[in-house]
């Protein structure tokens, strides 16, 4: 059972009714301090009883928590200097508790709408909403560079309900501050979180054609007649629109097409209409003809070596988002507005997109998902995959865990499924504590080719007892599979075995319902086949192959 | 204001009010629903209740209505199932002299 705890200075009994409907099926346990205890709570040193905890959410109100604070809401002379010494203090006593908690969940801090405080001069020096600007950008460079505290803009909450996100009723009767429909928000913000760090967070969004890209159909009007741009609303919040996914591409969600149309008349409409946001290379595939818009799907992500879970349909015709939402039940398919004035706001609601962090490999996830698909057509031209990898120009840097790849490495290890031998999931933390031995060792792979670069994809770990090196992670994404990676790995852990003087590298297979990939290569992979058929080994004594690949080391 | 339309509001407010019961616990839409002294629904859960049915009937009515401050007043609180409660509301001399 994962256990959260909620810190609060005010009556969090609603929150926790609406998080144990929205957190049941995940088995959360939800535990609650007495409402004005937060500090004592926050001082408790106890490593022990803070392992408890999978999560930790701190929701407090600034006059709650930051006394002097409180005393400027009464106009007492208060420096700003004393206000933030008071914010420092109480988030060094967060930053204590960190190393022992997964997550920790904070609010930002906002106050009712109807406290004025000076009035027209409230922004300047010495007014409430100053100090609580402040109050709240000291908040944020606090946790700026914490990898497990989340700061939850709760004024972007507030700012999009409006005046319903208090209840004075709900303060006065109960203590509770906010409304069931701020708290539903806020609830949705963790929701978030929690998905994009076990790797939920959406990643490729289908789209129509016509009237969902563009006003108008294309094989009808043809790509001249198209309502997008111009002096027209309509034309320009089609625009607008694709600015908006175009932003979401920069930011490493992947664009596709499902279309009912003619491929070639399709494709020059969005090569040559002059106002075309979207370029034919934003796009990571596509399938324009006339066939049933859910196999398309299905086989467009197939393809893309994607679950279905991570995407997104839109399409203006309720009809077959209806008929995609009932054959690809995991697909995300939202209700969409009628009006295309009101699609970059539907599209700015879906929450899904959302990551924790944004890697490099993020921001260039379209160009690598175009480079995979290049390097597929030249597959099919090539029998030999021995032929077709040197034609690749592969190159392979290979270095240790450090500062510069610690990010990334956490990613790949905590979102790999398929090709993952122990499928161990891992905190900042644990890792850094984990690598404190000198027996753990740990190397990442990044891999490149004529094609582009694809950024780092692999990792081994290794643990050494006893002249016996346990690979203890051999992790690859899917995206470099089958390009002899995972056979460089084993060759680079077996070198190093070798300059150790170890006896024997062995690797144990824990099985998940995901990762028979990785059993059925090393099952393939020359190492021998323990009794257990779960245990592989390899003598050190024997060289094993190295693959044909340019290697790097960068240590 | 029709006793009706005094039902439909109350059970406005239970359908929000239900977002904080788990799902055996939820409460129905019916007349004898049992909401003081029941099972389904703790004290803090009657709050509730009781403001989101305020905010319905002013929402509505476009006026302050006091309904929690009446029943808190009672020497004894009579009610029991939203019957009860419907007729309670509908005799509040407040919300008559708005009717």
């Amino acid at each position: 059972m994962m256990k959260c705890k909620v810190i609060s200075d005010f009556n969090v009994q609603n929150l926790i009714n609406i998080l144990k409907k929205d957190f049941s099926l995940s088995g959360f346990q939800f535990d609650l301090c007495n409402f004005g205890e937060v500090m004592p709570v926050l001082l408790n040193k106890d490593e022990n009883y803070w392992k408890l905890y999978e999560f930790v959410i701190i929701f407090t109100r600034p006059q709650g928590i930051i006394s002097s604070f409180k005393k400027l809401m009464h106009f007492e002379d208060i420096s700003l200097n004393l206000i933030l010494k008071e914010v420092d203090e109480f988030c060094s006593h967060i930053i204590n508790i960190k190393k022992h908690v997964k997550i920790i969940f904070i609010n930002s801090w906002i106050i009712n709408s109807y406290y004025r405080g000076l009035g027209i001069n409230d922004l300047k020096k010495g007014g409430l909403a100053n100090a609580l600007l402040q109050m709240n950008l000291r908040l944020i460079e606090n946790f700026e560079n914490e990898r497990n505290i989340f700061i939850i803009d709760t004024n972007r909450i507030c700012n999009y309900l409006g005046k319903s996100s208090f209840n004075n009723k709900l303060w006065y009767y109960t203590k509770i501050p906010y409304s069931n429909e701020f708290f539903l928000d806020f609830i949705d913000e963790i929701k978030i979180i929690n998905d994009s760090i076990k790797g939920k967070a959406k990643k490729l969004i289908v789209l129509d054609l016509d009237n969902t890209l563009w006003g108008g159909i294309i094989g009808d009007d043809g790509w001249q007649n198209l309502r997008l741009g111009g002096h027209d609303a309509t034309g320009e919040a089609f625009v607008d629109f694709q600015k908006n996914l175009k932003s979401l591409k920069n930011r490493g969600i992947l664009l596709a097409i499902v279309s009912k149309n003619e491929e070639n008349i399709a494709l020059e409409g969005i090569k040559n209409h002059p106002e075309m946001v979207l370029d034919i290379k934003d796009f990571v595939g596509w399938r324009i003809n006339w066939e049933d818009k859910a196999k398309n799907i299905a086989d467009l992500v197939s393809e893309l070596n994607l679950g279905l879970q991570s995407v997104v349909f839109i399409d203006d015709n309720p009809y077959e988002r209806e008929r995609v939402k009932k054959t690809l039940t995991e697909i995300l398919v939202p209700d969409w507005p009628k009006n295309p004035i009101e699609y970059t706001k539907a599209l700015s609601e879906l929450k899904h997109f959302d990551r924790i962090s944004l890697s490099d490999e993020d921001k260039k996830r379209t160009e690598i998902y175009i480079s995979e698909k290049d390097r597929n057509m030249l597959k099919t031209q090539i029998e030999s995959i021995d032929e077709w990898l040197k034609t690749l120009d592969i190159k392979v840097h290979i270095e240790q865990l450090n500062e510069g790849n610690i990010r990334r490495t956490l990613q790949l290890l905590n979102k790999s499924n398929q090709m993952n031998l122990s499928t161990r999931r891992l905190t900042e933390s644990e890792l850094n504590n984990w690598m404190k031995s000198d027996t753990s060792k740990l190397w990442t792979f990044s891999v490149s080719d004529k094609f582009g670069n694809m950024g780092l994809t692999a990792i081994i770990s290794l643990e050494i007892q006893d002249k016996v090196g346990k690979i203890v992670d051999f992790v690859i994404s899917c995206r470099v599979l089958g390009r002899k990676i995972e056979n460089l790995m084993l060759f680079h852990i077996i070198e190093y075995a070798k300059s150790k003087n170890l006896d024997k590298i062995s690797a144990k297979y824990l099985k998940t319902a995901k990762n028979l990939p990785c059993l059925n290569f090393f099952n393939k992979s020359g190492f021998s086949i323990e009794e257990s058929k779960i245990e592989f080994t390899w003598d050190v004594k024997k060289t094993y192959p190295k693959p044909d690949l340019t290697v790097i080391f960068l240590d | 204001m029709e006793k009706e339309q005094i039902i439909q509001l109350i059970f406005n407010a239970i359908e929000s009010t239900n977002i904080l019961l788990p799902d055996d616990q939820k409460l129905e839409k019916k007349l004898n629903e049992i909401i003081f002294g029941g099972e389904k629904i703790d004290s803090l859960g009657i709050l509730n209740l009781f403001i989101e049915i305020e905010s319905q009937f002013e929402n509505t009515l476009q006026q302050e209505v006091m309904i929690i401050d009446n029943i808190i007043s009672m020497e004894e609180i009579t009610l029991t199932d939203i019957n009860t409660i419907v007729d309670f509301i509908a005799n509040l001399d407040d919300l008559k002299i708005l009717i």
